[in-house]
């Protein structure tokens, strides 16, 4: 079995070669950077590389279809992000194959696939089974990174050329340590009152030595943040993963479900939160946090 | 300008019960228009009033429940409404949609844009935009915060996981919005009124010539995560509380 992946980070790379593990395939990789090319021929059974052109999903896909040609992969896998979601709909489309996407399971028998992939925002886990070839967008840190290592080929793509339509970029810039890097995240939710609350978050997060977040209505409504945390947002796997004045929509929660401990902090004792928490606080944050800050910074 | 814009009956999924034994209950739970889709109509609409837009809207369902959310389209400002009537149309493949409204706009179009919700409540797949664009044959922009057209070019920012991109692009093109777009019009009771008398158009996916290719699913149940849930109340003792999480916090890292 041939599977094709698409991404953009080591981490998700890594998970990409669990995945052909599990299915017991041969994994070939389609990258943009020469930068991650060096760990990623040691990820993949070969590698394609292209370089010199900004993000554009239709450029992006010409590119990874024209890979696909050479390779007829029976799997291609994208992460579940919107650009992948993206590329994967493009791709999909274009050959007429099932696209299925929030995958977090998958096994293998015979000719078919069964997959398990979130619904209902999250809320709930669909199984089903699917005839390959197949598309298929899974949410990352669904599966552990692998760290068995090949001695893989690679293959340069040249004549790429130019985006296909006009296309400028503005990376997000980070105070402090990138979301998806941190070992701990502290997140703010509608419990917070106003923005300038938020700086007691950002304190904690520095305490932690950690990252801070808030959920969607605080960036997208509010425009306290450019960024959140949650399915159409950012993605995290941290070892800890606090969530304050947060009700734990599964929109929300589909991306901190891989935090190794989840705490939460709410003055609701009937919030979902807590039935998807480790440890939980029932109380007031404007109580809780300025007093667990002054116990963290005697330590 | 002729505009396409493509809305789904979701699921309300805040509203979603299940049963003691994990099964959501999918059949009484309350459906309606996605979010992410009125926004879409806002856009079409907006075109409309001011580059004197065409627009036309179409669902792929059956059943009364869609009849009503294309007069809620046309109780917005949308001109003409169809539905592709296809029974048990929730566990349709992404692609089968996506065949059946490009097989539509090819028929009833030329369309230069097709606008429609980035993902929906229910399934929130993200690809239905992107499969629209492949089998028409035309660029595709997902995930759209803001967009504006002036001189023949559409402008459109979106804002993703590493950070903002902005594309310009002429038309034939799809754009998926996110509900950032924009704030979606509440009609007024005479468009509401106007729109119980606009006739809707009836097509089936025969009439297409799409063969439906469905998703079988297995199992569907509640995803239940196992965690620890200790939890302990400020409420009680506020002290305790702080020293467990300060114990927690240092331990577990
Ligand atoms: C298409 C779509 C995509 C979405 N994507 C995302 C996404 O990616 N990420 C995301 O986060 N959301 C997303 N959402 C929104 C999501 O459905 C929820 O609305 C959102 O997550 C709720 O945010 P919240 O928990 O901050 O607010 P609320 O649900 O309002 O919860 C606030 C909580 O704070 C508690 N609280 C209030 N005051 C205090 C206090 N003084 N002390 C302690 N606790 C207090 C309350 O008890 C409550 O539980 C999306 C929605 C849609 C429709
Ligand atoms: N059955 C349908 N009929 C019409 N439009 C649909 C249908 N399903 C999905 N869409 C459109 O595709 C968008 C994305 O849906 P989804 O891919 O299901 O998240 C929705 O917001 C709608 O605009």
């Amino acid at each position: 079995m041939k599977i094709l992946v698409y991404g953009e980070t080591v981490e998700w790379l890594k998970q990409a070669r669990s995945i052909s593990e599990i299915l017991d395939g041969e994994l070939y990789g389609v990258i943009s950077s020469r930068e991650l090319s060096n760990q990623a021929t040691r990820i993949f059974d070969k590698t394609y590389v292209f370089e010199g052109v900004k993000y554009e999903p239709n450029t992006y896909h010409k590119i990874i279809q024209e890979v696909s040609q050479k390779i007829k992969p029976d799997l291609t896998i994208f992460p579940s992000t919107i650009k992948g979601r993206t590329l994967a709909g493009l791709y999909a489309g274009h050959l007429s194959q099932p696209v299925i996407t929030d995958v977090i399971d998958v096994k293998r028998d015979d000719q078919t696939l069964e997959m398990s992939r979130l619904v209902y925002g999250g809320g709930c886990i669909a199984k089903i089974r699917l005839t390959l070839p197949v598309t298929a967008c899974i949410i990352q840190g669904a599966f552990k990174p692998s760290d068995k290592q090949v001695n893989g080929e690679v293959e340069y793509l040249t004549s790429i050329g130019k985006e296909l339509i006009w296309t400028e970029f503005k990376k997000r810039e980070y105070e402090g340590i990138p979301l998806d890097k941190a070992d701990i995240v502290v997140a703010a939710g509608r419990g917070f009152k106003k923005k300038e609350d938020l700086e007691i978050v950002k304190e904690l997060s520095t305490i932690l030595n950690g990252a801070w977040s808030v959920t969607r209505p605080l960036a997208a409504d509010y425009g306290w943040s450019d960024t959140w945390i949650g399915i159409s947002g950012v993605i995290i796997n941290p070892k800890i993963y606090i969530a304050v004045g947060i009700s734990g929509q599964p929109l929300h929660m589909i991306a901190v479900r891989n935090s190794k401990t989840i705490i939460a902090v709410n003055k609701d004792p009937n919030a979902p939160i807590f039935s998807e928490a480790d440890y939980g606080v029932i109380g007031d944050l404007y109580q809780i946090l300025p007093r667990l800050l002054e116990k963290l910074r005697k330590k | 300008m002729k505009i396409l814009t493509p809305i789904k009956l979701t699921l309300d999924i805040s509203q979603l019960k299940y049963e003691s034994s994990g099964e959501p209950l999918i059949d009484i739970a309350p459906r309606k228009i996605g979010d992410s889709d009125k926004c879409a109509i806002e856009e079409a609409v907006r075109l409309k009033e001011k580059h004197n837009a065409y627009t036309v809207a179409v669902t792929v369902g059956s059943g009364p429940e869609h009849e009503r959310i294309i007069r809620d389209a046309y109780a917005m400002g949308i001109d003409e409404g169809y539905i592709v009537e296809v029974k048990e149309y929730e566990n349709l493949q992404a692609i089968t949609i996506g065949e059946i409204i490009a097989s539509l706009a090819k028929k009833t179009g030329p369309y230069d844009l097709i606008i429609l919700g980035a993902g929906s409540l229910d399934t929130h797949s993200y690809t239905l935009g992107p499969i629209i664009a492949s089998k028409i044959g035309v660029p595709i922009i997902a995930g759209v915060d803001s967009l504006s057209y002036n001189d023949g070019v559409f402008e459109a920012r979106c804002v993703m996981e590493d950070g903002t991109y902005t594309y310009r692009v002429s038309p034939p093109i799809v754009v998926t919005v996110t509900t950032e777009a924009n704030e979606p019009r509440i009609p007024t009771l005479k468009t509401i009124l106007r729109s119980k008398k606009m006739e809707i158009k009836k097509l089936t996916a025969e009439d297409l010539g799409i063969e439906l290719k469905r998703i079988e699913i297995e199992e569907l149940k509640r995803y239940v995560v196992q965690r620890k849930k200790i939890i302990w109340d400020a409420g009680e003792d506020l002290e305790k509380a702080i020293e467990n999480l300060v114990r927690v916090l240092t331990s577990e890292v």
